[in-house]
């Protein structure tokens, strides 16, 4: 297993929001539909969503969508560059 | 999401008159666009008003004022990046391809605090000021809607002219 696959990633968005689709298709064409989570924090219940919120919180002082989680790094707002350097193309 | 097509497209047929009135442009990727105006059409049958696709909306209006499109911050994002927060306005390089679409940093600060109260004239003017695009009115009560940006009237602010910055006799 690659460097890239070690840990399932994680991705925090929004359903509305154009940047989390771009990033939703870029983690789908990377690691396949079902290849890692998505969470769309808007869609969660009022008291999931203020848990989540409080847990992003931990990562930045002002969290912001999308949000990807894998091997220990946080990449926040759509970031193709970053996504290439953690995931490899 | 299920926003009717048709809503959509009407709200972006009009969305994209009033921003060429105004010297605005929206993001000429249309599915983009449309994919935003059907996000703005969501938290608007959600929470009740036009809530920033892009960020996480609280519910309340009063909270959320700030993120109500256009937001406060489209038109620095514009003059800085190119594009407002959610690329659903686009500058004038963006459009002509001067300049790259990039995602753009969020400057909504983390602490918000309330807003502060109205200034005192102290001989100064009393002016209305779009928090959205900085356009000033001299009338008791400011417009329903601003003749620029199309801001409601709930995002107009208290402003003073001092007397220093009036002409003289």
């Amino acid at each position: 297993m690659d460097k890239a696959t070690r840990q399932r990633p994680l991705m925090y968005g929004l359903s509305t929001c154009g940047w989390c689709r771009k990033a939703r298709t870029w983690l789908e064409e990377r690691f396949g539909e079902g290849g890692f989570d998505l969470i769309y924090v808007d869609l969660l219940p009022g008291d999931e969503k203020a848990r989540v919120m409080e847990e992003l919180r931990k990562h930045t002082p002002n969290p912001a969508f999308p949000m990807v989680f894998a091997d220990g790094e946080c990449i926040i707002g759509y970031r193709e560059d970053e996504y290439r350097r953690v995931f490899g193309a | 999401m299920t926003v009717d097509p048709e809503r959509v497209r009407k709200t972006y047929e009009q969305l994209k008159a009033d921003a060429e009135a105004g010297g605005y442009h929206l993001n000429p990727d249309e599915a983009w666009t449309l994919g935003l105006i059907e996000g703005l059409l969501t938290n608007e049958d959600r929470y009740g008003y036009w809530a920033c696709p892009c960020r996480l909306a609280s519910g309340n209006k009063d909270e959320d004022l700030d993120i109500i499109c256009p937001c406060d911050y489209r038109d620095p994002d514009l003059y800085d990046w190119g594009a407002c927060y959610c690329a659903l306005y686009v500058s004038d390089e963006v459009l002509e391809g001067k300049r790259p679409l990039q995602s753009v940093p969020e400057r909504r600060p983390a602490q918000r605090g309330k807003r502060a109260p109205a200034p005192e004239p102290a001989g100064g003017i009393r002016l209305w000021r779009c928090r959205v695009c900085g356009y000033l009115c001299a009338r008791e009560h400011p417009p329903g809607v601003c003749p620029v940006c199309k801001a409601k009237r709930e995002r107009f602010e208290p402003f003073v002219l001092p007397p220093s910055a009036m002409p003289g006799p």
